[in-house]
């Protein structure tokens, strides 16, 4: 199964991602968005990184976007990128919760910026059989 | 998706969405444009984002769209509204993410043959020197209660730091000091991010340029503003950085929380707002003021590094013309039907365009109207515009920003690698330094609308006066 794909989009990046699972659509997503900003060369290897990640919502859709612009966030202040994720996606008292650790690499530099994941043409579905698709515009 | 039947056709460069085309309009839209250049601009959803707009409450006489108009979040970009304050609303999408992102174009009194010989090593220089690339810190380092003194003063800390002149804050939209600021109300995160990344130019479409000028139009206003025919000048652009995404983020976020209690109908949820008078939009207003006081202290920063790289190694001064903000709302106050309305002026991908004897602008430049500085894509032109009285009556004193983009980013890259395209350049004499070649690759002139057909157009609809043109010469990206 594909994990993502670029769509077209006049001044930003839009990527439609895919998952069996909410975790794995949630990873999925984040993982088109580093892949767009950082060539395979910058990546460092050697130099792994682990984060421990949490964000809390009452609304699942805007976890989402809460989720990538943590993920922004952390990888603008670190200077690394997290490809790999284990999170876990649940409800409870009302709130949505996606907690976790993500991991990576530090990188030599991004080949392009990320302003923020937006809520415009937001979307996250789930199908009949069960399988999670999400689309986000990334002000780039 | 809007269609050109849609349309009511105004002027040759004015076409109007009518308030009827949708129930919730609460304004006409009106789009500065030309035939052709409409074809373009229907491509996208930009219009579709322009009668959103419309929908805003407060929003006074028409939500407006420049020609460099093109698909944004909330706000197209080139969307300008002016909301008013007592009762109105403020709009983070009205601003964008890279809060006072904007240009300041630097003057030399030297010329094009006598820099000639030397260019190359001077583009060189000014890439080692001006950090550019994403998340790269910068030389400056700041503590966190400097930063505080950065947000909250404005260019007086430049002043006071050594890094700016007097003469440089008078030649600064707002003075380079928004007044209505807060530092507190801007988050750690964002706070953390702009103490990593000051004084850096950033990467995407930011760019330090050196530039001659090509061609004076205007001679009188030319001589106000200082420029001469093969004269050497540079233009800066770039923006807040981290931290207005931050600030941005942040609030768009608080913003939607307050969707059900405010009980808000969005036709697009980046199009969120706040009540001028709610504590949610005037927090904002203050973070966005920090965020955009941030932004005139970064691109001074770069300047006192561009002046030094030009003073070393060709003995030579930079005077600053003017910097304007393209990315901002302010409160700004307009003559409506003979009352003096102070409003909440948006302007997301719009620059300021005041016109002669105005009291916002400077001593000098009162005869001849505001410099508006139009950056073109790399390896196109640029402009030098003067505002005019008729862009305060019929734009609230709003021009374009640039280019527009043509083409969705993925499009432009397709089929031609950064390097091609540096390569290209380099045979038409323009010297490309940059920290990333697919970041070239998306910036590419096809990339873009014609500057020039943008430009012509609100020269010939009265909103500007073609002052100069400058072309590159060399280009330091991130």
């Amino acid at each position: 199964m594909e994990k993502y794909e670029n769509l077209e989009h006049t001044a930003d990046l839009k990527i439609r991602a895919y998952g069996q699972t909410l975790e794995e659509v949630f990873s999925n997503m984040a993982l088109g968005m580093f892949e767009n900003i950082i060539e395979p060369e910058a990546i460092l290897n050697d130099q792994p990184v682990e984060i421990e990640i949490k964000v809390k919502n009452n609304e699942l859709l805007e976890l989402l976007v809460d989720f990538l612009n943590q993920l922004i966030y952390l990888s603008d202040i670190n200077n690394v990128i997290y490809n790999q994720y284990d999170l876990v996606i649940f409800e409870k008292d009302k709130y949505w919760i996606a907690e976790g650790v993500a991991r990576g690499y530090e990188i030599k530099g991004f080949s392009k910026e990320i302003k923020a994941a937006t809520y415009n043409e937001l979307k996250l579905e789930e199908d009949q059989a069960g399988n999670w698709v999400a689309e986000v515009v990334f002000d780039v | 998706m809007i269609t050109k039947q849609d349309l009511k056709k105004i002027s040759d460069y004015i076409y109007e969405i009518p308030k009827e085309y949708r129930a919730d309009m609460r304004v006409p839209a009106r789009i500065y444009t030309d035939e052709k250049l409409l074809e373009a601009i229907l491509l996208d959803r930009s219009l579709e984002q322009a009668v959103n707009v419309a929908t805003l409450p407060g929003i006074l006489k028409y939500s407006l769209a420049m020609p460099d108009i093109h698909q944004g979040y909330g706000f197209p970009i080139g969307g300008v509204a002016a909301i008013k304050w007592d009762g109105g609303v403020i709009s983070p999408g009205g601003v964008g993410y890279d809060i006072n992102c904007g240009v300041r174009l630097l003057a030399t009194q030297i010329t094009k043959p006598e820099l000639d010989p030397k260019f190359e090593h001077l583009i060189d220089s000014l890439f080692q020197t001006v950090p550019s690339g994403v998340g790269k810190g910068g030389k400056l380092i700041v503590t966190k209660q400097e930063l505080d003194a950065v947000m909250s003063e404005g260019l007086d800390w430049a002043i006071k730091k050594g890094f700016a002149s007097k003469e440089d804050k008078e030649h600064c939209e707002e003075n380079g000091r928004m007044a209505l600021v807060n530092p507190d109300k801007v988050s750690e995160a964002a706070k953390r991010r702009g103490q990593d990344q000051i004084g850096t130019l950033g990467s995407g479409n930011h760019f330090l340029e050196v530039q001659f000028v090509a061609k004076i139009f205007d001679q009188e206003i030319a001589k106000a503003y200082g420029l001469f025919p093969n004269q050497i000048v540079v233009m800066i652009h770039t923006g807040s950085r981290g931290l207005g995404h931050q600030i941005a983020t942040d609030y768009i976020r608080i913003l939607n929380k307050k969707l059900v209690e405010w009980k808000l109908k969005l036709p697009d949820r980046e199009l969120i707002y706040a009540p001028l008078d709610s504590k949610e939009g005037q927090d904002y207003f203050a973070a966005m003021s920090a965020a955009a006081n941030f932004a005139w202290n970064n691109r001074q920063y770069l300047t006192y590094l561009t002046r030094q790289v030009f003073k070393e190694n060709l003995n030579a001064e930079l005077k600053l013309i003017y910097d304007v903000a393209h990315n901002i709302a302010k409160k700004e106050t307009y003559e409506i039907e003979g009352k003096k309305v102070n409003v909440c002026m948006h302007r997301k991908g719009a620059t300021r365009a005041f016109g002669p004897s105005n009291i916002n602008i400077p001593t000098d430049y009162k005869k001849v109207g505001q410099p508006i500085i139009i950056p073109g894509s790399m390896g196109t032109s640029s402009f030098v515009l003067a505002g005019t009285k008729m862009a305060e009556t019929d734009t609230f004193g709003s021009v374009c920003h640039g280019a527009g983009r043509n083409l969705s980013r993925t499009a432009a890259k397709r089929g031609v690698s950064g390097r091609q395209i540096k390569e290209e350049l380099a045979k038409r004499n323009i010297l490309v330094r940059c920290a990333s070649y697919s970041d070239i690759a998306e910036e590419a002139p096809n990339a873009y609308k014609d500057i020039e057909n943008v430009v012509e157009i609100v020269a010939k609809a009265g909103l500007a006066v073609k002052v100069a043109q400058m072309l590159p010469l060399g280009v330091v990206k991130g």
